[in-house]
Formats: C-alpha cells, sequence, structure tokens
C-alpha cells in the first residue's frame, strides 16, 4: 500500500459519508528516534475493519488500526502516543526490524 | 464543520494556480469534532475556521503562508497561545516546461522525469518531439508553433521553464511570450553577449527591467558543463538552488578558505 495524497484522502472521506459509512482517519504527526515512519502518513480504518494507506506498516501497524477501531466505537477523535520498542518475546536478532523511538498519531472520527 | 469534499475541491483549486494548500487544524487529546482551516499560498484563507476566533484564524493563516514558503515543510506541529496545532501542507506537482527538443532540451527533460517534475517539452519540429525520441510516456510532447504552444499551457507558480531552441531567434520568441507570466524559474540558454542583446531586444519592446532581471539567462550554475547532459545538470542545479534555498556553492569550500 503506498501513502495517500491529501486529496485522495479528503476524495475517500467525501464518498464514505455518503456512503453513510463511518470512518478514521490516523496521521503520524510527529516522529522522535528511529521510526521508519513517516510523519504525514495517513492510514483510514472503516468501520468493516477494511484499510487504506499506511503509516508505515510493520510493528506498529496494527495497533494503530486497533485505536482507530476503538475511536470508531466511541466516535471521539483522539491523539495517541506508541513507543516502538523491541518485542519483549523475541530476540532482537530475530526480529528482522528495528523500531524504537515514538510517534504520536492523531486519529480523527469523520461520521 | 468544513466538509471532506469542500476540503479536495480548495486542494485541487490551488494546484490549478500552482499553490500550495495548507490545512491546519487542532490538535486535542480527545475531541468531539476537529476544526480545520484552509490557508492557500498567495495570502487567502480559503475555507473553515479553528473556531477561536478570527484573530486566532489570522494568525494561524500567517503562520501557514510562512511554512509554505519554505519547500521542505510538508507536515508540522505548532503552539500557538496554548493551542497546539497541525498544518499539513498539501503542495502541487511541479511543472517543468522544456522549449526545444534539441541535445539539451532531451537530457533536461529526462533528468526532470527523475526529479520527479511533470514534464512537457514543446518544439515546433515535430521529429524532435516524437515518441521515438522521447520514449517516456510520462512526458507530454507538444509539436506546434512555440507561441501557440506556450499559450496553451497554465503557467503558474509551480512552472519553470527551461528555453533551448535550436536558435536565438526562438529563444527569444519564447521569452517573450513568458516573462509576464507567474512562472517559479525561467531560464534561457545563450552566451553573456547574447542574453545581454536578448534582454535589450526586449526592453526596447516594453517589457519592464525588472522581470528582464529576473530571467536566468545564461541558463545554469557555472559547473563547466559541456556537453548537453552536463549542461542539463547545470540547469537543474539551478532550479533545485533556488526551490530550496541553496547558494550554489561547494559545500567543502570553508575547508580551503582562510
Amino acid at each position: 500500500m503506498s501513502l495517500l495524497t491529501q486529496t485522495e484522502v479528503y476524495d475517500e472521506i467525501a464518498k464514505a459519508q455518503e456512503a453513510g459509512e463511518k470512518l478514521a482517519v490516523a496521521t503520524i504527526i510527529t516522529t522522535s528516534g528511529s521510526t521508519p515512519q513517516r510523519t504525514g502518513a495517513k492510514l483510514l480504518v472503516y468501520e468493516t475493519g477494511k484499510m487504506l494507506g499506511t503509516v508505515g506498516g510493520g510493528c506498529v501497524e496494527a495497533d494503530v488500526w486497533a485505536e482507530a477501531r476503538e475511536a470508531l466505537n466511541d466516535g471521539k477523535s483522539r491523539l495517541c502516543h506508541f513507543t516502538l520498542r523491541d518485542n519483549p518475546d523475541v530476540p532482537p536478532d530475530e526480529e528482522g526490524m528495528i523500531c524504537g523511538g515514538e510517534m504520536e498519531v492523531m486519529i480523527e472520527v469523520w461520521s | 464543520m468544513i466538509k471532506p469534499a469542500e476540503i479536495s475541491t480548495a486542494i485541487q483549486h490551488a494546484f490549478a494556480n500552482g499553490h500550495s494548500l495548507a490545512i491546519v487544524s487542532v490538535v486535542a487529546q480527545a475531541a468531539e469534532k476537529t476544526t480545520r482551516l484552509l490557508v492557500e499560498e498567495g495570502g487567502a484563507v480559503v475555507g473553515g475556521t479553528l473556531g477561536l476566533g478570527p484573530i486566532f484564524d489570522a494568525s494561524a493563516a500567517e503562520q501557514s503562508l510562512l511554512l509554505m514558503a519554505d519547500e521542505r515543510q510538508e507536515i508540522v506541529t505548532q503552539t500557538l497561545g496554548e493551542t497546539r496545532l497541525l498544518f499539513e501542507i498539501a503542495r502541487p506537482l511541479l511543472q517543468l516546461i522544456v522549449c526545444g527538443g534539441g541535445h539539451v532540451g532531451l537530457a533536461v527533460a529526462q533528468m526532470g522525469v527523475f526529479l520527479g517534475f511533470r514534464v512537457t517539452v514543446i518544439d515546433d519540429r515535430a521529429e524532435f518531439v516524437s515518441r521515438e525520441r522521447f520514449p517516456d510516456e510520462r512526458i507530454n510532447l507538444i509539436a506546434d508553433d512555440f507561441v501557440v504552444a506556450l499559450q496553451s499551457l497554465k503557467i503558474t507558480a509551480a512552472s519553470h521553464l527551461v528555453i533551448v531552441t535550436r536558435g536565438h531567434k526562438h529563444d527569444e520568441i519564447c521569452l517573450q511570450e513568458v516573462t509576464d507570466k507567474p512562472a517559479r524559474y525561467i531560464g534561457m540558454i545563450g552566451s553573456r553577449r547574447r542574453t545581454t542583446t536578448i534582454r535589450a531586444h526586449l526592453k526596447r519592446e516594453g517589457i519592464s527591467e525588472e522581470l528582464l532581471r529576473s530571467v536566468y539567462a545564461p541558463i545554469g550554475l557555472d559547473i563547466g558543463a559541456q556537453t548537453p547532459e552536463e549542461i542539463a545538470v547545470a540547469i537543474l542545479a539551478e532550479i533545485i538552488m533556488i526551490r530550496r534555498g541553496g547558494n550554489g556553492r561547494a559545500k567543502s569550500a570553508f575547508v580551503r578558505e582562510k
């Protein structure tokens, strides 16, 4: 999945609204330390669980997706902090991906 | 609340003018609704409000303009007063218009695509703007009279014009056609002497000295370029320098100074 342009994002939101669908838009607004994520990246999450775009994949996308589902449930936009660190259950040399650092994600519900 | 469709329309409208658009929103720990303000490069709030009063919107707009002027900025959070704001900048694709499909035009077009420009090449000789010559489908080709072709293009603040036709006469015709356009960059090939003569001609034609001074002619940075490909590097390096605010000097120059 590739990065969405701003036009694509708002077109998608408009389309969902027309269809009466609720969706959450997660945007990485800041990062610090070593993260594979890029500020400005957006992930759109629908009530069906469908996703569009990416916040960089890897170890954090699933967490962002879960938060977005929460936001869809209670209908409230929120600001989330994620700490990316090595999975304690997996030895570092087997993890195959370097995630360290923090990021802030704004999750907005559009209905 | 500004509607998403209004936001896409505002983006498209700004892009049609070659302008960026800033989408400003309030960053809150939790919110029922996120408020947004849209600011188009060139000075105007084009929609929405942050909901904290007109003075607040005005200062957010002012900050947006500063951020849009710095092409490195795409997404920034800043605190204004006691409110944390997110500025997202949507930027239009940069356009590169190459007048002349000769050796230099070919190299400039190919390099322009490589650098991410939306490239158009114009020549009045069809065989110099053929698909065989420019096999990259991303390059838009126009075989027509230079003036007619230039008039058919929308030249905006995101446009960069490189005038490298087969001769000074055509270069001058192209330059005369575009000097008053809002292009980000206009450059024309030629020697110092020849470009000075062309400036003098155009001044007599009534084009202001200020506009003529803003034209990059002779085109390109002085890197001693000789081949068409090297000349293309010199031209695109100049365009990058202007866009990103560089000075064209070797970064290591300080080592040898003193």
